[in-house]
C-alpha cells in the first residue's frame, strides 16, 4: 500500500503545470502531472493518496466537470481547483461540492502551499477513517447473523428482556450473544458499540460486508 | 512715353508656333503640380511670342489677392518687387477684367516705383487665367526691345493662357479629389482605430486570463526556488537554474502579449508593407486564443502556400481576422453545437491573396434582407453590428472584397481578398 502522498497536477497548459510541480517538489513532495482530466482519470489507480490540484477551463472534461466525475467513481481524493477568472457561481458550487479550495490564477504566494497541506491533511484523515470503517464491516463480518440481530437491537437501546422476546430466545441466550458481540466488536460497552455503528454508518450500509 | 523704334519681335511661322503648343500640351500632361506645369507654360508663352521676360500669377486664397508664382528673365529686384498683389490694388482689378489687356508698360493703369520703372519694360500683355469662368491669376509677358506686342503672338498667348487655366482647373480638381481621398483614409483609419479600442474592451477578460497564465507560472516557480533556499539544506542548484529560467521564459511570454496588444491599441501609422500572410493570421488567432478557449472551439491555420507575402496595413488586417474569429467563436457557442470548429485557409486567386475563415456554427439567419455587412446590423444580442461594417472598410480600403457563403458543414464560412506583395517589393522591404 501506497503511504507517501502524491500531488497529481491537471492542467491543460504546459507551463503551468510544469510550475506547480515545481512548487510541490520543493515543498519536499512528490508530483505527477496530466494534460487533460481525461488522462488523468485513465490513469489514477484506486487508493492513492494525495490529493488534486486542476485548473478549471480545460478542452474534454473541465476541472468542474472532473469533480463531478471524481464523485461518480466515488473517488475521495481531496480537491483544489484554479481558476482563471473571477470566482463565478460554478467556483463557489465547486467549493459546495467540496472542494479544498478555489484559488484564482496568480494567486497569493502561500495560497496553494497551504491548499495542498490541508488536502492531504484531509486526504489523511479521510483514509484513516476509510481504515476504521474497513475494520468495523470485517468485525460486523464476522459475527453470525443471530449475534447481528442481537447486535442491531442492542444498539437501539433495548434491554435483554426486550431482545428476547423479540427474538423468541430466552434471556440466557441473548446475554451470551451480547458477550460475542462484544469481543468481535471489539467494544466494551453498548455505548462504544453505538460509536462504532454510527462511524461505520457514517457512509455505507452497517449490512454491507467489507 | 512710347519710342519711335519699331517692334523688333522676331515673327515666328504658324508651323513653329503649332510646335511650341504641341510640346507644352505634351509637358502639361505629365505635370502632377501647378510649380511643375507654370514654368513651362511660361517658357512656351516667351518662345511663342518673342518677349524676354514675364511672369504667371495665380490666386492667392489665403491672401485673397495675386502672387507670382513663376517667373523668367526679370531681375531679382524687380520680381520682389511685384510679387504680391493685394486684392485692391490697380493691377488685380485689371485682371479681374477678365479681358487681355496689351500696351506700353510705363503708360499702364498701376503706379510703378522706382525698381519697376529701372526694370526697362516696354510691351506688355496681361493675360487672365480663368477657370470655371473664374479668373485665378494672370500670364504677363514683356519686351524690353520692342513697344508693341506684335499681334501674331497675340492669338498664340491667349492660347497658352487658356491651357494654363485648364491646367490649374485639372491640378485642382486632382488636389480636390486627393484631399478628399485622404480625408476618407483617415476617417476609415480612425473608425477602424475606434473600433479595434472597442473590440479589446470586449475582451478584456480574455486578455486578462492570457496574462494570469504566465504570471501564474512565475509566482509558482518563484515560491518554489524560495522554498528550496529557505531549506537550509545544500540547494540543487542545477534545479535551481532550471526554475530560474522557466521564469525568464514566462516573463517573457507575458512581455510578448502586452506588446501585441500595445500594436494592436496604437493608431496605425498605415504604412502598407510587405508581411508574411500566414505570420498575421498566427498573430491574430493567439489574440483571441483565449476567448476561443472559453467558448470551447478548437481553430486550425491550414494556409495553401505558408510563404505568401501581401502588402498590407498589419493590424487592420489583424482586426478584420480578430473581428471574423470572435463572430466564429460566439456563433459556435451554442448547445445545438456539438464540434466547435474553425479553420482558417489561404489561397492565391486572380493575383490576390484569399482568407476564407470557416465555423461549424449554426449558419447566418435565413433571411434574405439581413445585410449583415452594414453598420448596426448584428445577429448577436447585445452586439454593436459594426465589427464587418469596419471589415468591410478596411478590406476595400486594401482593394480587396469580402463576402460570406454557407458552408458544407451548415456554418459560415468568411471569404476575404487581399493584394499580394510585388515580387520587386519584396526584397526591398
Amino acid at each position: 500500500m501506497e503511504t507517501e502522498p502524491t500531488i497529481f497536477v491537471v492542467d491543460d497548459e504546459e507551463q503551468s503545470r510544469a510550475s506547480v510541480c515545481a512548487l510541490v517538489q520543493s515543498m519536499g513532495m512528490q508530483a505527477e502531472s496530466f494534460s487533460s482530466a481525461e488522462q488523468f482519470l485513465c490513469s489514477y489507480r484506486e487508493g492513492r493518496p494525495g490529493c488534486l490540484v486542476t485548473d478549471v477551463r480545460m478542452p474534454g472534461l473541465n476541472g468542474l466537470e472532473l469533480q463531478e466525475e471524481l464523485q461518480r467513481r466515488d473517488i475521495g481524493l481531496p480537491l483544489i481547483v484554479i481558476t482563471a477568472y473571477a470566482r463565478t457561481s460554478s467556483t463557489v458550487r465547486a467549493v459546495q461540492r467540496g472542494a479544498v479550495a478555489v484559488l484564482d490564477k496568480p494567486y497569493e504566494n502561500d495560497d496553494l502551499a497551504e491548499a495542498i497541506r490541508t488536502a492531504l491533511t484531509r486526504d489523511a484523515a479521510r483514509r484513516s477513517e476509510q481504515e476504521q470503517q474497513r475494520q468495523i464491516h470485517r468485525r460486523i463480518g464476522s459475527l453470525t447473523p443471530s449475534e447481528r440481530k442481537v447486535l442491531d437491537l442492542m444498539v437501539r437501546g433495548l434491554p435483554n428482556k426486550s431482545i428476547a422476546k423479540r427474538l423468541n430466545v430466552s434471556v440466557r441466550t441473548v446475554e451470551s450473544r451480547r458477550h460475542a458481540v462484544f469481543s468481535k466488536m471489539q467494544a466494551p460497552s453498548v455505548v462504544a458499540l453505538m460509536r462504532v455503528m454510527m462511524i461505520a454508518e457514517l457512509d455505507a450500509s452497517p449490512h454491507r460486508g467489507a | 512715353m512710347k519710342s519711335t523704334l519699331p517692334p523688333t519681335a522676331p515673327a515666328l511661322d504658324a508651323f513653329e508656333c503649332l510646335r511650341i503648343q504641341r510640346d507644352l500640351a505634351i509637358a502639361l500632361g505629365a505635370a502632377t503640380t501647378l510649380d511643375e506645369a507654370l514654368p513651362l507654360c511660361l517658357k512656351a508663352a516667351l518662345l511663342a511670342s518673342g518677349m524676354e521676360g514675364g511672369g504667371i500669377y495665380v490666386h492667392d486664397p489665403a491672401a485673397q489677392g495675386l502672387h507670382l508664382a513663376s517667373a523668367q528673365g526679370l531681375s531679382d529686384g524687380f520680381v520682389q518687387s511685384v510679387a504680391t498683389c493685394p486684392v485692391d490694388s490697380a493691377f488685380v482689378a485689371m485682371v479681374a477684367g477678365g479681358r487681355p489687356v496689351y500696351g506700353f508698360f510705363p503708360d499702364m493703369p498701376v503706379p510703378l516705383d522706382e525698381v519697376q520703372r529701372s526694370e526697362g519694360l516696354r510691351a506688355i500683355a496681361v493675360l487672365p487665367l480663368l477657370h470655371d469662368g473664374m479668373v485665378v491669376g494672370s500670364l504677363n509677358v514683356a519686351s524690353r526691345t520692342c513697344d508693341e506686342v506684335p499681334s501674331a503672338a497675340r492669338g498664340i498667348l491667349e492660347g497658352i493662357a487658356a491651357q494654363i487655366g485648364g491646367v490649374i482647373s485639372r491640378l485642382h480638381a486632382e488636389a480636390a479629389r486627393r484631399d478628399a481621398e485622404d480625408k476618407m483614409h483617415h476617417m476609415q483609419e480612425q473608425l477602424a482605430h475606434v473600433s479595434r479600442l472597442s473590440t479589446m474592451g470586449e475582451m478584456v477578460a480574455g486578455i486578462a486570463h492570457e496574462l494570469n497564465q504566465p504570471l501564474y507560472s512565475i509566482v509558482n516557480f518563484a515560491k518554489a526556488c524560495g522554498n528550496v533556499l529557505s531549506a537550509g539544506n545544500p540547494p540543487d542548484l542545477d534545479r535551481l537554474r532550471g526554475w530560474t529560467e522557466e521564469i525568464a521564459v514566462a516573463a517573457g511570454r507575458a512581455g510578448e502579449i502586452v506588446s501585441r496588444l500595445r500594436r494592436f491599441a496604437r493608431r496605425s501609422e498605415s504604412p502598407r508593407r510587405t508581411a508574411s500572410l500566414h505570420e498575421i493570421l498566427g498573430e491574430s488567432v493567439q489574440m483571441v486564443a483565449s476567448e476561443a478557449k472559453r467558448h470551447g472551439s478548437a481553430v486550425s491555420l491550414e494556409p495553401g502556400n505558408p510563404s505568401v507575402a501581401v502588402c498590407v496595413d498589419r493590424t487592420q488586417i489583424q482586426q478584420v481576422l480578430v473581428n471574423l474569429l470572435r463572430n466564429a467563436y460566439e456563433a459556435m457557442d451554442d448547445g445545438r453545437v456539438t464540434r466547435r470548429q474553425v479553420t482558417i485557409r489561404t489561397g492565391c486567386v486572380d493575383g490576390m491573396a484569399e482568407v476564407s475563415v470557416a465555423d461549424t456554427g449554426p449558419g447566418l439567419p435565413a433571411d434574405p434582407g439581413l445585410r449583415i455587412f452594414d453598420a448596426f446590423v448584428t445577429t448577436k444580442p447585445g452586439g454593436l453590428g459594426m465589427g464587418l461594417a469596419i471589415s468591410v472598410t478596411i478590406v476595400e480600403a486594401h482593394g480587396g472584397r469580402i463576402w460570406a457563403e454557407a458552408n458544407g458543414e451548415g456554418g459560415t464560412t468568411f471569404h476575404f481578398t487581399l493584394p499580394l506583395a510585388k515580387k520587386d517589393r519584396e526584397n526591398g522591404d
